[in-house]
């Protein structure tokens, strides 16, 4: 072709040859991208949970994934941070298994993710949330993101899931640059980056090809994609101790905030607008939390700050259930918010005789009021859990 | 703002669109520099002010110029200004930490306090591109530019700002003065030409660089073999790096109507050391030629010992542009020496015809990765480390991984077809489409997380 610069090397196109090659990438790239799905198997099972742990958590595109067989395959989506995902707990100790024991087996699917904060759970819904609509959400609601204004990104803290919070929200205390929130911003949008993200974590360790390729020279990268998705992650991740037989276990004198002008407050209540947007009937679950150890002042404003919360979601029509004022003994806590499986079990007894969450699942979403009837049903029959 | 990342190409969409969207040249020029000044303030808000104040300074010493009988007086205080400001912000710390070295050596009790830390990145860039401009315009190559808006936009242009081309007055104004039309062949050859620079970047460089930064990071460790090729892909790295940069520079500026120089002719195809230096960071060699050597040299080509030692000076001042360190001045010195030594056996017949091209190829590559061991190192100690462990010829499993050696080999294939009669092959425009595709794929599933910076951003 006829150069209008000197150039070292050929490879300049003309206009038809770029519509050509744009449209073969197109082609080539979304093909790929929708043919994933039905290539990459999950090895699912009764309690699978995503491994969206550590350097996998921000594995968006699986998560997405898993929603959208979740949504499929089970009536209730339960979603939270670490402590709905389980971290103390193996997966057949999380708060859905237990809740599964009492509503029937393949009732509560757990996508929970380690680290999701109320500001990331926006984002998640946002962006990666487009599986989850017209079904039955069980949203956990976690006080320790208002516990200090550092925990409301107001102040310096490396938080988790920096793609997922607000870019652009001037009281947040970001750690990344602009160009690079921005960046994030972007590719939100695109899909495709979060696909090619999710290649990296599951089939490249979470590295670069680059750095992969430095651990494994001789290996071709093409031979480690086996196109088995993200795996379970049966085994628990914490100590799953008691908190008090920690070392260094004290009392805390956290402040709690103030509804008004808390960020994780403001994006709690965009999550459920979301949720709401897209059809889903959500419940609440408030906590759990341990209250055991804050000092007597520090448990005086999380009391007055959960009542406000209370206040507030009962004013915009959202169930709940208040599994954070002694509902749990303190021996069933790992540490602020993390429960150990007797606890869990105990939590899901409770709600389940809990009137509002008995009305909530009588009304279900999906195979609608055969469902909730179905679940009634197995509400009166099931045998009172062992615990 | 760096030209491999996602805010970058939101800014060149909306810049394009706005500059051709504007009809006359006077708003387009206002744009371009408002453009530039943004894209500049990006990195440092402290930036553009630096940048206004040579603009401004060099801006009004062309006027004195002009208007005085004194010119070359004035053009002394235009070259100073530069020169003090690059010698304040990039050899500041240089400079008072070998003067502490030398007062600790002589037994003064005297320690000079190092100056601030800030970098202007593409400081060394637009200084030489203002001293050439000064240069030229006292030599009467070029009429002074009276439009200080123009002036100012060639001064700051976004595309070569930070790293280059450093380009010419000649060249540029020009083209600053009359608008540009769209056209459809501007956008396609500049999105081909960016496209290739990013792929060299992002592909080929990061990929190298993540290897090289381990050996180099800690060269003790290591016994030859990792070193030599680790030495081996650095010299590949920085010129995917650098020939990146500058093809990415040269796609932006072309689709907006502005043709820039070329930078990089497959340098390591030369088959002489002053062939090198013909076609690696030829904008840099060229003015070096132009503004250092041949006022030294007295523009000449012939064999004196003038000749020899502005030869020696420029290419030693060219190290030295690089970086306050001594690792560059020795780089500089290595080219210098090999240079001197070479210039007459390559004009020679015997050379010219009797030694096979390939095993010129070999030699200069060779000489040219001997010195980037100097470039890289962090210090001396650790790139005699470095020289040390190749020339002991042990071998340990150097743990480079074969796809990166399989692209350097295609890279170097496509290099030696291109220069060969085989060329009209890579022309067919199957050819063409065929590896911008591959190389669309491979940056979409497979580029790596994160904007690394370019390397030359740092001289």
């Amino acid at each position: 072709m006829k150069k209008t610069i000197p150039n070292s090397n050929s490879v300049v196109l003309t206009g038809k040859e770029w519509i050509l090659t744009v449209a073969l990438a197109g082609i080539i790239s979304f093909s790929i991208y929708f043919g994933w799905d039905r290539w990459e198997k999950i090895g699912l099972e009764p309690d699978y949970r995503s491994t969206c742990w550590e350097e996998r958590m921000s594995d968006y595109w699986a998560y997405g994934q898993w929603s959208r067989i979740a949504r499929g395959k089970f009536k209730i989506l339960l979603v939270g941070d670490s402590e709905v995902w389980g971290q103390e707990v193996a997966s057949t100790g999380t708060i859905s298994h237990c809740l599964n024991e009492i509503l029937g087996s393949g009732e509560v699917a757990n996508l929970g993710i380690d680290g999701l904060s109320n500001a990331a759970m926006e984002g998640l819904f946002r962006y990666y949330g487009r599986h989850i609509r017209h079904t039955n959400i069980i949203l956990q609601f976690n006080p320790l993101w208002m516990s200090s204004p550092w925990r409301d990104m107001r102040e310096n803290w490396i938080f988790h899931h920096p793609r997922l919070v607000r870019q652009l929200d001037g009281r947040i205390h970001y750690y990344r640059g602009l160009s690079e929130r921005l960046g994030y911003l972007l590719e939100h949008y695109l899909r495709l980056p979060p696909f090619v993200r999710h290649l990296m974590v599951n089939y490249f360790e979470n590295k670069s090809i680059a750095v992969w390729l430095l651990d494994h020279p001789y290996r071709f990268p093409f031979g480690a994609i086996t196109f088995m998705g993200t795996p379970v992650m049966r085994e628990k991740q914490g100590l799953g101790t008691p908190w008090s037989s920690r070392p260094g276990a004290g009392k805390f004198d956290d402040p709690f905030l103030l509804l008004d002008g808390s960020v994780q407050w403001e994006c709690y209540l965009g999550a459920l607008q979301l949720l709401k947007d897209k059809g889903n009937r959500v419940f609440v679950l408030l906590g759990p939390y341990n209250t055991y150890n804050l000092t007597d002042t520090s448990r005086a404003r999380f009391f007055a700050m959960m009542d406000a919360v209370k206040k507030k979601l009962g004013e915009i029509g959202y169930p709940y259930f208040d599994s954070t004022r002694d509902l749990l003994p303190s021996g069933e806590y790992a540490d602020k918010s993390h429960v150990l499986r007797s606890g869990h079990a105990l939590l899901a007894r409770a709600m389940a005789k809990d009137t509002r969450f008995r009305q909530w699942l009588a009304g279900l979403n999906g195979s609608g009021e055969a469902a909730g009837q179905a679940v009634k049903k197995k509400l009166v029959f099931r045998p009172p859990v062992d615990i | 703002m760096l030209f491999n990342s996602w805010i970058f190409v939101v800014f060149f969409a909306v810049v394009l669109s706005i500059y051709y969207a504007l009809g006359p040249t006077k708003l387009r020029i206002g744009w371009l520099l408002a453009a530039s000044y943004f894209f500049y303030g990006w990195l440092n808000p402290l930036y553009p002010v630096l940048l206004a104040y040579a603009t401004l300074f060099s801006y009004g010493i062309t006027f004195l110029m002009m208007r005085s009988s004194h010119q070359k007086g004035w053009l002394a205080l235009g070259v100073v200004n530069g020169l003090f400001l690059l010698g304040f912000f990039k050899y500041g710390i240089f400079v008072v930490d070998n003067l502490n070295w030398l007062f600790a050596r002589w037994g003064i009790s005297l320690t000079l306090r190092k100056p601030g830390v800030l970098f202007p990145v593409g400081i060394s860039f637009y200084t030489l591109l203002i001293i050439g401009y000064l240069v030229d315009v006292y030599r009467k190559k070029i009429p002074p530019e009276k439009n200080v808006i123009r002036y100012a936009a060639f001064t700051s242009f976004f595309p070569y700002l930070l790293s280059g081309p450093i380009e010419r007055a000649q060249n540029m104004l020009p083209q600053l003065t009359a608008a540009r039309r769209f056209s459809v062949m501007n956008i396609t050859e500049g999105l081909s030409l960016f496209v290739v620079g990013l792929f060299k970047k992002t592909a080929l460089a990061d990929f190298l660089a993540v290897y090289v930064a381990r050996i180099y990071g800690d060269p003790g460790h290591f016994t030859g073999l990792p070193l030599l090729l680790a030495t081996y892909a650095f010299a590949w790295q920085i010129y995917f790096d650098f020939s990146g940069y500058t093809d990415m520079a040269r796609g932006a500026a072309k689709m907006l109507g502005v043709n820039l120089m070329l930078n990089f002719k497959n340098p390591y195809l030369a088959t002489g050391l002053g062939d090198f230096w013909r076609r690696w960071h030829i904008s840099l060699s060229s003015w070096i030629r132009d503004y250092i050597y041949f006022p030294l040299a007295g523009r000449t080509i012939a064999a004196n010992i003038r000749s020899y030692l502005a030869m020696i000076a420029a290419i030693l001042l060219a190290g030295l542009w690089h970086g306050a360190a001594w690792t560059f001045v020795i780089w500089g010195a290595f080219h210098a020496l090999g240079r001197a030594f070479t210039r007459e056996l390559e004009m020679t017949d015997f050379y010219k015809d009797r030694i096979p091209k390939v095993v010129k190829q070999f030699f200069v590559f060779h000489w040219v990765c001997l010195s980037w061991i100097f470039f890289r190192a962090d210090t001396v100690k650790d790139a005699m480390t470095v020289l040390k462990g190749i020339f002991s010829f042990t071998a340990a499993d150097p743990r480079l991984s074969l796809v990166a050696i399989l692209f350097v080999l295609l890279v170097w294939i496509y290099q030696y077809l291109m220069e060969s009669r085989y060329r009209r092959f890579l022309e067919y425009p199957t050819v063409r489409v065929v590896l911008m595709l591959v190389m669309i794929l491979y940056m979409v599933f497979f580029n790596t997380e994160g904007y690394e910076k370019f390397y030359y951003f740092r001289f």
